[in-house]
This record gives C-alpha cells, structure tokens and sequence, in this order.
C-alpha cells in the first residue's frame, strides 16, 4: 500500500541562518527559539523538515540546542503530533556531530534527501539498536502496516512486535495510531511519517 | 623588567613570561631562541597582547640581522608579529622579512588573537585550509572548533593571572599544518578548567586533574545543573576524534594536565602551576592531491 504523507515543510538552515557552516552552540541556542517558532507553526500531524543541505558543515556543539532540544521536546509531547526529519544529501561524515549528540542522550532522527519523496531514501541517525532497525526498515516497507501484520513478517510474537514498535514510536522514528480493524474492534496501526 | 627565553620558545617558558607579565615595563629577549613551537607562540602572543590591551608596553629584542635568523623568519612566516599589539615596540628593521620565502615544509601557518571576530576568522582560514588539503576535513575542523569554543567561553582572563579588566576576554590559537601534519595550539589565562567547572554549583573539584578527567571523560560542563543549556561534551569530542585520528593531545590547566598518545590517556598532577589552559593538538593529515 503506498502511503498517504502528510504535510512536510522544510526551514533552509543555510537561508535562515544565513550561514553554509554552523558550529557555534551560542548561536544555536539563539537560533532554537527560530526553529521552535517554525515547528509549532506547522499544523498537527504535520513533519517539520529541518533542511541541511545546503549546509558545509554543522558541528556537534551546534546541534545540540538546534537538533536535538528540538527533538526532545517533540518526544516528551511538547510539539503535539508534529514530526521533525532532517533533510540531507551527505550522511556519514556530515552528520557525525548530530549523531554523536543524539547518541550521547540514547535519541535519534529520521533524515532524508528530500522533502518530495522522503520515503524512498528515509533512515535513522543516532541510537537505535539492531533489532529495532530491523522492526524499522520493515515498517517502511510495509507502509502502513498492522501490529500483527508486522509480527508475522518478522516471525516475532505479538508482544515482541507490539513492544518495539512502541519502541521506535518513542523514539520519534514511526507513527503509531489506532484504527478500526477489519475484524472489529480497534487496532495499532504503524508507518513511517 | 627583562627576561630571556631559553633555546627553545614552548610550553616550559610559559610560567617566565607570566610571571613577568605583569611587569610595568618588559623587554623580552628573543636571542637565544632556537626553536619555537605553537605553544611558545600562543604564550608569546597572549602575554603581550595582555599588557597591550591593559596599556603595558613590551619590548622584544631580537637577534642582530633577523632576516638571517631561522627563528625571526619562522615568527614572520606564522604572522607573529603581524598579530601584536602597537604597545610592542622592535628595534631591528623586520622590513626585510616581509617577501622572506616561504619554508615549503610548511603548507600553512597561522597565528591568531581570539577575540569575539576572530573566532569566526580563524575558523573559516582553518576551514577552507582544510577542505583543500584534509581528507575527511570535518573532523579535524571540528577537533578545531571545539577548543575555539572553549577558548572563547572560557578565556576571561583570570584574577589569578593579575587581570586587572574582569571582562577582557581572548585566548591565542597558532595553527600549523605540514605535509603530513597539523598541529595547532590554543591557550588563555582564564580561570583554567577547575575554577570554570566549580562555577556550577553541581561541582566542587579540589584538583585540577580530576576537572580535567571529568571534561574529557564525562563531558560536563558548567552547566550541569541547567539541562536546558545544551553545553559541554565538546573537549570529551575533541579527545575521541583525535583518539580515532590517530593523533595526539595535550591539556594543560593549573596543576593538572591530560596527554593523549596512541589511544591511552594519561594524567598529571605539578607542583608549579601552569598559568592558564593550553590546548596542544597534533594530527596526521592525508594530502588529497
């Protein structure tokens, strides 16, 4: 089943910080209050996409105030059903500060090329564990997909699946939702955005 | 006041020059000197831009015919004098420095004052110097940019080092880069690790070297107790890039110091305290051409 995806919106961090290298904590605490205007401006359900790049660099003591205080505050509920992703073309090398930083508190963060197809080259950067990876690429598969239907693909019991998938939900990494079952009665549904 | 540098311009001489920096009038002679290294250079700089910015002159006495001097041209090439001060008065013509040829050992030097605008400045140079020539050029530049950072918050110059303006604040980088090479030291005459860390009222460190295990290994900072402010970490960043580098480290600040050498870290307590943060940092660099 191909996914609905919802409302994505990007904030260019090269145009609004007006900078392609972005290294200093100081300024990043500055630019949060930018970043959480431009979250909480997004409608409900909708995924802030933080865009990078255009960026040369953005350096570890940079992305804590910019990245990941943004991504707690989405974890503890702050910033309703928005869902923050990065967008960036460069992995590895580029994004080891935010990785180091999100590793450091156990979070992590979709990232993908781009806002018009995300899906296709969407993964996580930071802490997540094997067997969570593994839940996570079936979800994104999958597409929407059920608790049960997950648990057969991955042969694990319903209580294994049920639990890493609220896993990777806390984690920011999948969306989880109630929906009618087919066969009455309500059930979890999960997808990536 | 006068004092002599020995053969060799490093970190062993800077306990001379600040013990005679507070001198109302210093004439600091350069003629013995035969090597000079980035941490004697960062002392150099930082000591006389000091009594610069606090209205001190400071004399430097150089050898007889500098342009013949390996150490007089080494200290043009790295702009040394360049970066001083006009509190700082030299006698024998530098005129002749200036179109020196450059060594080709070296592929760049630098010396910088690390006052608010020169942070940015010193980054960028170390930047586009590094994107050219460094594979890799992000983890050396953020190795770079961590202890900026950490020169520039925490390089109030202390009341133990005789600061007689609370809000004057710099520190000195001198970055260096070979064939195969890059060396950079940064220092200041802050509070030094220690005193910085107690600010938060979470710490109460008795020894310099148990603040500095604590920075590198546990990377807390003096924020601590606001969760909300997202610092430290940086210097723990700074001792494992440099560990997966292959490369080495050394901190110093007050009676404790930190050497990092093949992967293993050792600590070191001294009797004399070290008159400030130094921060020495050698990496191999792979040419991309």
């Amino acid at each position: 089943m191909t996914p609905d995806l919802p409302d994505i919106r990007s904030l260019d961090f090269r145009e609004v910080f007006s900078s392609k290298i972005l290294y200093d904590g100081t300024q990043g605490e500055e630019h949060l209050r930018e970043i959480s205007r431009f979250i909480s401006s997004q409608t409900d359900g909708a995924v802030a996409a933080f865009d990078l790049r255009d960026l040369e660099y953005i350096g570890y003591s940079y992305a804590k105030p910019t990245i990941r205080t943004p991504l707690r505050r989405q974890n503890v509920g702050e910033y309703g059903d928005r869902r923050i992703i990065l967008l960036a073309e460069e992995r590895d090398e580029f994004l080891e500060g935010i990785e180091a930083a999100l590793k450091e508190e156990d979070m992590a963060v979709l990232v993908a090329d781009s806002a018009e197809d995300p899906l296709d080259s969407i993964e996580p950067l930071g802490h997540i564990k094997d067997h969570l990876l593994e839940t996570f690429h079936d979800v994104k598969e999958a597409g929407p997909a059920t608790t049960a239907q997950v648990s057969s693909r991955l042969d694990q019991s319903l209580q294994n699946a049920n639990n890493r998938l609220r896993s990777l939900d806390d984690l920011g990494l999948i969306r989880r939702e109630k929906v009618d079952s087919t066969s009455g009665g309500k059930e979890w549904q999960v997808r990536i955005l | 006041m006068e004092i002599v540098l020995n053969s060799h311009l490093g970190v062993y001489e800077w306990g001379k020059l600040f013990r005679a920096g507070h001198a109302e009038e210093l004439t600091i002679d350069l003629t013995n000197v035969e090597f000079a290294y980035p941490s004697g250079t960062v002392a150099l700089s930082l000591v006389v831009n000091y009594r610069g910015e606090n209205g001190k002159p400071t004399e430097l006495t150089l050898p007889e015919e500098p342009e013949e001097n390996d150490v007089v041209t080494y200290l043009n090439r790295v702009d040394l004098f360049d970066s001083l001060p006009r509190e700082v008065r030299i006698f024998q013509d530098l005129s002749s420095l200036k179109h020196h040829a450059r060594n080709p050992s070296y592929k760049f030097t630098e010396v910088h004052v690390l006052e608010e605008e020169g942070l940015e400045d010193a980054s960028t140079v170390v930047q586009e110097f590094l994107q050219r020539h460094v594979e890799q050029w992000r983890r050396p530049y953020e190795a770079f940019n961590e202890v900026l950072l950490n020169a520039r918050d925490h390089s109030r110059a202390s009341e133990t080092n005789g600061a007689e303006d609370s809000e004057l604040k710099f520190g000195v980088l001198h970055v260096q880069v070979y064939e195969n090479q890059l060396e950079l030291a940064v220092g200041d005459i802050g509070d030094g690790v220690r005193k910085s860390l107690n600010t938060c009222p979470d710490h109460d460190f008795r020894r310099s070297t148990t603040a500095i295990r604590a920075t590198l290994e546990r990377g807390i900072s003096r924020f601590s107790h606001m969760p909300d402010r997202e610092r430290g970490g940086g210097l723990r960043r700074v001792k494992n890039a440099v560990a997966r580098m292959g490369g080495k480290l050394d901190l110093r600040s007050y009676e404790g110091s930190a050497h990092l050498a093949n992967g293993e870290l050792e600590y070191n307590r001294y009797q004399n305290p070290f008159p400030g943060t130094l921060a020495r940092i050698d990496l191999p660099s792979r040419d991309r051409r």
